[in-house]
C-alpha cells in the first residue's frame, strides 16, 4: 500500500508538472491581457508536432529541434495575439468575443494539424526512456525527474522574472491596473505579446514530454488545457503563482482519488473542486479580490 | 432485442418483392451524386478494365478508420480491397457480376460510423458492408437491419457483438473464443496463475472483462488485478501502478492496436513487466516502436492465416503473393488487411453462389445464403454459426525480436472443444 | 433521399439547439459553454425513457425537456450569482463534469454509449420510415422554435434582454434578475433537452463523444454565425454549418473532409468575430413587434394633455403630513473607509429635496442604499411605512422607489420605446410559463399607448424605435424619466439629473420634473451640484458632507451660509 501511494505520487507529480507549465502559460496570459487564450491547447500540440518535424522528419538534433519548434510556435502565439486578439479587444471590451475567437482558431489549428501529421499518433523517440532509478519498490523514471524539474524551474523562472526585471514588473504593473500602467508609459501590446510568448515557450517543453511518455496527437492540449483552466480558478484569477501551485494540487489530488477510486474519478473530482471555488470562492487562493468582486 | 428475421420479412413483403432484381442498380442510379459516382467509376476502372461494360454491378462499401486513433489501418484496408477487387473483377470471379467499391470514414467513432453506414446505404446505394472495431459495430448493426442490408464485421472481436442482429455476421472468431485459448496456454501450458486486465473502456474492453475473470479461475488462474481507462487516454501509469500492486504474471490489455505500446512503455517506466497478452491489437508498429524490447516475448491470439504445421494456407499465400506484385513488398500487410481481403471475399463467394443458383442478387439472398455457405478463406474453413459468428481457426502468435510469429494454431474444432471446457467449469 | 432526410433533420436538431443557446446568451446575455451537457442529459432521458419505460416519442421528449430544465435550474440557482467571466468559468466546469458523469454513471452505459434507442413513429407512417421522421422532426422544430420565438419577443423576452443590457438598472425598475435569468436558462436547456431527444431518436445510438466541449462550442459558432439575439439565427447558423459539413463530407468522404471542414470552422468563427460579430443576420433593432412605432406617432402631438395612467398619489404635501421616506442612523463603510457615517431624513410625499454636497460626500452611497443596490451597516429606511432596509432591490422598484443613474442607464440596443415598456410591472406574459401563449393582448396594447404618451411626455415620441443607444446624454435622463413614469415609481431618486447636458436641455428636464410632481404627485429626492437648477424647483434641500448631514433647509438659506460655502463649496 505505501509502495502504491508513492509510485501514485510519483506519476502525480510527473502529471502536474505538465498542468502546472500550461497553467502557468495560460495565468500569466490571462492576468497580463486579460485573455482566455482557449487556443492554447492547438498551440501545444503545435508545438509537440514542430519538435516532431524537426527532430525526427528533418533529422535535427534534439535541442535544435526543441528551440526550432519554441521559436515557431511563439511567433504563431504572438501573431495570433497581435492580429487577431488585440484588434478585438481595442474594439470591444467583450471578453466572450475573444473567447470565441479563441475557440475558432484551436479548431482551425487543431485540425490542420489532423491533416497534416494524422491522429494516429505520432511517437517522439525519448533518449531517456530506459533510464529508471528505484528506491525500494518505487520506480522513478529520468524523464519523470526531467519532467518536475523542468516545470518547477520554469514556473519559478517566470515568477522571478515578473518580480525582478523591469520588463515584468511593467507586466505586472499593466496587469493590477492597466489605466494606470499606461498613464506612466506601458505599452499593452508589448507586455502582451512578452506575456504570450513566455506562456508558449511554457508550453514547448511539456508537449515534448507529453510526447516522450504517450504519442503526439492533435488533441492532446485539450486535457492540460482543461487542467490549466481549473487550476488558474483554484489558484485565483490574476496570479501566476496561483496558477502553479492549482495545478500542482490539481495533479496530486487526482493521483490520490485513483488510490481509492478508478482512475477516471478523478477528473471529476478537480471539476468539482474548480466549480466550488468559482462560485463561493471566485478570488481563488490567490486572486485579486477586487477584480473578483467586479466580476460579480 | 433483435426481431426475428421472419417478423422483419412480413412486415415488408411487398417492398421486398419490388426489390428482387436489380435492386442495387436503381438505387444508385437515382441516387449517387455525381461526385461520389465519379468516385466509384474511378476506383472501378483501375480494377477492371474493358470487359466489364456489360456486367452487372453491386455495389458494396467499407466502413473503417481511415484517419483517426488507427489512420495506418484504413490505409491497409484500402489495399486490401484493391487487390481483392483485382483478382475479383479482372478475372470474373463471380461470373457476370462487377463488385463496385465505397470506402468511408468511420473514424473508429460509432456515432462517426452510423453516419457512414446511413451514406453508404442511401447515397452509395450499398448491400453489403464491411465494418470493424467493436463500438462502431455495435452501434452499426441496429441501422443495417433497419435498412435491410447486410453487415459483415471483419475487426471487432468483442463478445458483445455476437447474436446482435439477423443482418450482422461477425467474420472475425471473437474475443470470447479467443481468451480461453489464450489462458489456456498461459495458465495451463506455462503456468503463470495470476493474471491481470487492462481494458479500454468500450464494447470491446467491457466485452472482454465480462468473461475474462471467469474464464481465468475456470482453468485453475486468478485475477489479481483490473483496472479499465477511457477512450483518448493518454497516461496508463496510474492504472498501471494500480495492477503492479497486484503484482501480477501477466497482463492482458483489452485496448487498440495504437495505446499498446504506449502502455507497455509507460509499464516499463514503473518496473511493470510482466507477460503481456492480447488479441489482434497487439500485431501493430506502434506496439514495437513504443513497447521496445518490453514488448518482445509478448502473445496474442488472431484468426490464423497458418494450418497446423505452421504453413501458410493456400488462399493467404495467394493475397500474399497478389500484395507483394501490386505494392513490392509486404511489410505493411497487417491482420487487418487479411480481414478485409477476407470480407471482400465472403461478398465474392456468396454472389457466386446465388449467381449460379439462379437467384436474386438481394441483402435477403445474401444473407440467407452466408447462414449456409462454407466459405474457404485466408483464415482457414470458416462457417457461421447460429449467433451468426465466424467458425474458423484460431492461431497464438508471438512477437519475437521485432517480429510477429505464429507458434501454435487450433482448428476450428479445437477451439470449440476449448470453449466447451471453459463454459463446463 | 433518405441521406437528405438525415442532413435535414440533423438541421432541425441544431436550429433547436442553436435558437435555445441565442435565447441564453443572445437574449439573456448568459455566456454558456455548457449547452452540449444539456443537450446529453436530454438525450440520455430520451433513450432511457423509450428503451426502459417504453415511452412513446413524444412523451420522452417532453421527460427530455424536463429532466434539462430542471438540471439546468438546479445547477442556475448558485452559479448566475456569479456573472461576466465567471458564469463562463462556472459552465465551463459543469461541462466537464457533465462529460465526466456520462463517461461514468452506470445508467449511461459509459463510453460504450446506448444503442437501439427505438426509432419515433409518426401520424400513421410506418415505424423507421425517414419520411416519417422527417415530417414528425420538422414539426417538433418548428413547434419548439415557435414557442422560443414568442418568448423572445415576448415582455419576458424583453426583460431578458434589458438584463443582458443592465443587470443593476432592470432590477432598480423592480424586476426579479435573478428569476428571469434562471428562467431564461431552464427553458433554454429545457429546449436543448429536447434536441437531445431527437438527436437519440435519429442515429438511435449515443455516447458521450456528442456532448463533449467541442459540441458545446460548435453550437456556440452557429448561435454567432446566425445572428446572436436575432429569432432566425439559429436557423441560419445551423443550415450554414451543417450544408458546410455535409457537402465536404460528400466531397471528401474520408476523415480530410471532417478536419477540412472543422478547420473551416475555426477560420470561418474567427473571421465572423472579426469582421461581422453582429453574424448573418443582425439583431432586430425592434422587437416589440406588436404595434411599430411608426404607426402610432402619426397621432399628434399630446404633450399637454393630461397622463393618462398612474395614480396620482398625493395631491399636495398637505396632504399627506406623514413621511414617505424616512432614513434614520443610515451608515456605510467600504473597506475601512466611511463613505457615510450618519445620515437622516425625512421626506414627505410630493416633496422636492435637493440632497447637495462636495464630492465625495456619500450622496451617491445614500442612494444606493435607499434604492437597495448597497445593504447599510447600521441604521434603517422606511418607505411608506415600511421598514425596506435590507430588502431586494427589485422588491423596493415594485415597492414604487424608482431612480435616475447619474449615467442615466438606458439600454443601448434596445429601441427607446422598449426602454419604456419593460417598466411596466403587471404584463403576464413577463412569466416565462404564460410568455408565449397568446394571451393578455389587450392589456399589452395599453400600455404600449400609455408608453407612447410617456415618451410624448418626455418629447421623445419621435424616437420611439431608435436605438436607445443613439439618444443623446439628456435624452437619455428624458427617457429615464418616461421609465420612472411607466415603472410608476411614487419616489424619484434623481443623481445629477442637469449634469452633462446643454443649458437648454437642462430647462427641459427641470420642467419635466416639476411637472411630473405636478400632475403624477410624486416625490423626488435630487442630488445637484448646480444651484441654480435647485434654485425654483427644490423645496427644500439637506446639505451633506463627510458622510453626515450637516445643514437643512432652504436653498437660499443655505447657499448664504458662508461657512459652508467656506468650507465645501470653495467660495
Amino acid at each position: 500500500m505505501v509502495d502504491l501511494s508513492l509510485q501514485l505520487l510519483v506519476v502525480g507529480l510527473s502529471q502536474a508538472a505538465i498542468y502546472m507549465l500550461v497553467a502557468t502559460g495560460f495565468a500569466l496570459i490571462l492576468s497580463v491581457s486579460r485573455i482566455f487564450h482557449f487556443a492554447h491547447a492547438a498551440v501545444f500540440a503545435l508545438s509537440g508536432f514542430l519538435a516532431f518535424l524537426f527532430a525526427q522528419q528533418a533529422g535535427l538534433p534534439f535541442v535544435l529541434a526543441v528551440l526550432l519548434s519554441a521559436v515557431l510556435s511563439c511567433l504563431v502565439a504572438v501573431v495570433i495575439y497581435l492580429q487577431i486578439y488585440t484588434p478585438l479587444q481595442q474594439r470591444s471590451g467583450n471578453s466572450f468575443i475573444i473567447v470565441l475567437a479563441s475557440i475558432g482558431l484551436q479548431f482551425a489549428i487543431e485540425n490542420s494539424l489532423a491533416l497534416i501529421w494524422g491522429t494516429g499518433g505520432r511517437y517522439l523517440d525519448n533518449p531517456m526512456a530506459a533510464a529508471t532509478f528505484k528506491a525500494g519498490n518505487v520506480f522513478i523514471a529520468l524523464t519523470d525527474i526531467v519532467a518536475i524539474t523542468v516545470a518547477v524551474l520554469g514556473t519559478a523562472a517566470t515568477i522571478a522574472f515578473l518580480n525582478m526585471t523591469r520588463l515584468g514588473r511593467a507586466m505586472r504593473a499593466y496587469s493590477e491596473n492597466p489605466v494606470m500602467a499606461r498613464v506612466v508609459g506601458i505599452e499593452p501590446k508589448l507586455v502582451g505579446a512578452v506575456a504570450m510568448a513566455i506562456g508558449t515557450a511554457l508550453l514547448v517543453p511539456a508537449a515534448v514530454i507529453t510526447g516522450w511518455y504517450s504519442s503526439l496527437v492533435p488533441t492532446m492540449g485539450m486535457g492540460p488545457l482543461l487542467y490549466a483552466v481549473a487550476a488558474v480558478v483554484v489558484g485565483g484569477i490574476g496570479s501566476v503563482k496561483g496558477a502553479a501551485l492549482g495545478a500542482l494540487m490539481l495533479g496530486l489530488l487526482s493521483a490520490a482519488i485513483s488510490f481509492h477510486f478508478p482512475a477516471f474519478w478523478s477528473d471529476a473530482g478537480a471539476f468539482l473542486i474548480m466549480m466550488v471555488f468559482v462560485i463561493w470562492f471566485p478570488a481563488g487562493l490567490f486572486g485579486i479580490r477586487a477584480r473578483s468582486q467586479a466580476a460579480r | 432485442m433483435t426481431m426475428q428475421p421472419e417478423h422483419v420479412s412480413d412486415r415488408t413483403a411487398e417492398n421486398a418483392m419490388a426489390r428482387v432484381s436489380g435492386w442495387k442498380l436503381n438505387r444508385l442510379r437515382s441516387r449517387t451524386l455525381a461526385l461520389t459516382a465519379m468516385v466509384a467509376a474511378a476506383l472501378s476502372c483501375a480494377a477492371a478494365p474493358a470487359l466489364a461494360q456489360a456486367r452487372q454491378k453491386f455495389n458494396f462499401a467499407v466502413t473503417f478508420p481511415l484517419t483517426g486513433i488507427a489512420a495506418s489501418q484504413g490505409e491497409t484496408a484500402s489495399k486490401a480491397v484493391k487487390i481483392a477487387l483485382q483478382e475479383i473483377n479482372d478475372h470474373d470471379y463471380i461470373g457476370g457480376v462487377e463488385l463496385v467499391p465505397f470506402i468511408l470514414d468511420s473514424e473508429a467513432k460509432p456515432d462517426i460510423g452510423v453516419r457512414a453506414l446511413e451514406q453508404a446505404i442511401t447515397v452509395n446505394g450499398a448491400g453489403y458492408v464491411i465494418t470493424g472495431y467493436s463500438s462502431v459495430s455495435a452501434a452499426q448493426a441496429p441501422i443495417a437491419e433497419r435498412s435491410r442490408v447486410v453487415l459483415v464485421n471483419v475487426g471487432g472481436a468483442s463478445p458483445v457483438l455476437s447474436n446482435l442482429s439477423p443482418w450482422f455476421f461477425n467474420a472475425i472468431p471473437l474475443t470470447h473464443l479467443q481468451i480461453p485459448i489464450l489462458l489456456e496456454e498461459i495458465i495451463e501450458v506455462q503456468h503463470k496463475k495470476s493474471v491481470a486486465l487492462l481494458f479500454r473502456d468500450d464494447d470491446l474492453g467491457r466485452g472482454i472483462r465480462s468473461l475474462f475473470g471467469a474464464s481465468a479461475q475456470a482453468l485453475g488462474g486468478k485475477l489479481v488485478a483490473e483496472e479499465s481507462y477511457l477512450p483518448g487516454t493518454n497516461d496508463f501509469r496510474r492504472q498501471l501502478a494500480r495492477i503492479r500492486a497486484g503484482s501480477p504474471d501477466m497482463v492482458y490489455i483489452a485496448g487498440v492496436a495504437t495505446e499498446i505500446g504506449s502502455i507497455i512503455g509507460q509499464a516499463a517506466s514503473l518496473g511493470l513487466t510482466p507477460l503481456w497478452t492480447s488479441y489482434g491489437a497487439y500485431n501493430h508498429k506502434a506496439t514495437i516502436e513504443l513497447g521496445k524490447q518490453a514488448a518482445d516475448g509478448g502473445i496474442y491470439t488472431n484468426p490464423a492465416n497458418f494450418g497446423a504445421n505452421l504453413k501458410t494456407l493456400p488462399r493467404y499465400e495467394q493475397m500474399l503473393s497478389a500484395w507483394r506484385t501490386a505494392y513490392g513488398s509486404t511489410s505493411d500487410l497487417d491482420y487487418i488487411a487479411g480481414q478485409i481481403y477476407l470480407g471482400v471475399y465472403l461478398l465474392a463467394d456468396t454472389l457466386k453462389t446465388l449467381k449460379s443458383s439462379g437467384k436474386a442478387l438481394t441483402p435477403e439472398n445474401i444473407r440467407d445464403a452466408m447462414r449456409t455457405t462454407k466459405y474457404e478463406t485466408v483464415t482457414g474453413p470458416m462457417t457461421f454459426d447460429k449467433h451468426q459468428d465466424a467458425l474458423t481457426s484460431i492461431a497464438i502468435y508471438r512477437l519475437e525480436k521485432s517480429e510477429f510469429k505464429p507458434y501454435k494454431v487450433y482448428s476450428s474444432d479445437d477451439v470449440s472443444a476449448i470453449n466447451a471446457r471453459v463454459v463446463k467449469q | 433521399m433518405n441521406y437528405l432526410a438525415i442532413v435535414v433533420n440533423l438541421v432541425c436538431i441544431y436550429t433547436v439547439l442553436a435558437t435555445s443557446l441565442n435565447l441564453i446568451m443572445g437574449y439573456g446575455g448568459l455566456f454558456s459553454v455548457a449547452h452540449a451537457a444539456f443537450f446529453g442529459i436530454g438525450a440520455y432521458v430520451f433513450a432511457l425513457s423509450t428503451i426502459q419505460l417504453d415511452a412513446p416519442f413524444v412523451v420522452a421528449l417532453l421527460l427530455a425537456f424536463a429532466a434539462a430544465a430542471l438540471a439546468s435550474a438546479v445547477i442556475s440557482v448558485p452559479s448566475l450569482r456569479i456573472s461576466g467571466d465567471y458564469l463562463m468559468l462556472a459552465t465551463f466546469a459543469i461541462q466537464i463534469l457533465a462529460t465526466s458523469l456520462f463517461l461514468n454513471l452506470p445508467i449511461t452505459g459509459g463510453p460504450a454509449g446506448i444503442r437501439n434507442i427505438p426509432s419515433a413513429q409518426f401520424f400513421g407512417f410506418p415505424p423507421n420510415s425517414r419520411v416519417g421522421t422527417l415530417v414528425g422532426f420538422v414539426a417538433v422544430t418548428a413547434v419548439c422554435w415557435y414557442v422560443m420565438f414568442e418568448m423572445a419577443r415576448s415582455p419576458f423576452g424583453r426583460v431578458l434582454k434589458a438584463i443582458r443590457e443592465d443587470e443593476l438598472a432592470t432590477a432598480t425598475v423592480g424586476k426579479n434578475v435573478m428569476w428571469f435569468k434562471i428562467s431564461a436558462f431552464a427553458a433554454g436547456c429545457g429546449f436543448a433537452g429536447i434536441a437531445g431527444g431527437m438527436y437519440a431518436s435519429l442515429l438511435s445510438f449515443i455516447n458521450p463523444d456528442s456532448f463533449a466541449i467541442y459540441m458545446s462550442f460548435t453550437i456556440l459558432v452557429m448561435v454567432l454565425l446566425g445572428g446572436l439575439a436575432n429569432p432566425f439565427g439559429g436557423l441560419a447558423g445551423a443550415l450554414a454549418l451543417t450544408l458546410l459539413q455535409e457537402v465536404l463530407r460528400l466531397m471528401l468522404p474520408s476523415a480530410v473532409g471532417a478536419h477540412v471542414s472543422q478547420v473551416l470552422l475555426g477560420v470561418i468563427l474567427v473571421a465572423v468575430v472579426m469582421k461581422r460579430p453582429q453574424g448573418l443576420l443582425p439583431e432586430f433593432a425592434s422587437q416589440g413587434a406588436f404595434a411599430t412605432a411608426d404607426t402610432l406617432t402619426e397621432r399628434g402631438h399630446a404633450d399637454t394633455r393630461q397622463l393618462s395612467f398612474g395614480r396620482r398619489h398625493a395631491s399636495s404635501p398637505a396632504l399627506l403630513p406623514q413621511p414617505i421616506l424616512q432614513a434614520k442612523a443610515l451608515a456605510k463603510s467600504y473597506g475601512g473607509v466611511r463613505a457615510v457615517r450618519r445620515f437622516d431624513i425625512d421626506v414627505r410625499a410630493g416633496e422636492i429635496v435637493g440632497l447637495i454636497g462636495p464630492n465625495g460626500a456619500g450622496k451617491t452611497t445614500v442612494f444606493d442604499m435607499i434604492a437597495g443596490a448597497v445593504i447599510p451597516d447600521g441604521g434603517t429606511i422606511s418607505f411608506d411605512g415600511k421598514n425596506v432596509t435590507r430588502l431586494a432591490i427589485h422588491r423596493r422598484g415594485q415597492l414604487g422607489i424608482g431612480r435616475l443613474f447619474q449615467d442615466a442607464r438606458p439600454l443601448p440596443n434596445m429601441t427607446v420605446l422598449d426602454n419604456v415598456l419593460m417598466a411596466f410591472d403587471d404584463l403576464r406574459r413577463e412569466a416565462p410559463l404564460l410568455s408565449f401563449l397568446p394571451i393578455d393582448r389587450e392589456r399589452e396594447h395599453q400600455r404600449l399607448e400609455q408608453a407612447h404618451d410617456c415618451l410624448r411626455f418626455v418629447g421623445l415620441a419621435e424616437h420611439a424605435s431608435e436605438r436607445a443607444g443613439s439618444l443623446s446624454f439628456g435624452q437619455q435622463k428624458l427617457l429615464g424619466f418616461a421609465r420612472l413614469m411607466a415603472q410608476d415609481a411614487r419616489l424619484w431618486l434623481l443623481d445629477e439629473p442637469a449634469a452633462g447636458v446643454d443649458p437648454t436641455m437642462r430647462e427641459e428636464i427641470k420642467t419635466a420634473i416639476a411637472r411630473c410632481r405636478r400632475e403624477l404627485g410624486i416625490t423626488v429626492v435630487v442630488v445637484e451640484h448646480n444651484m441654480d437648477f435647485l434654485r425654483d424647483l427644490a423645496d427644500r434641500v439637506v446639505f451633506m458632507a463627510d458622510g453626515e448631514v450637516q445643514r437643512e433647509g432652504a436653498l437660499a438659506e443655505i447657499a448664504a451660509d458662508p461657512e459652508l460655502s467656506r468650507r465645501y463649496l470653495g467660495a
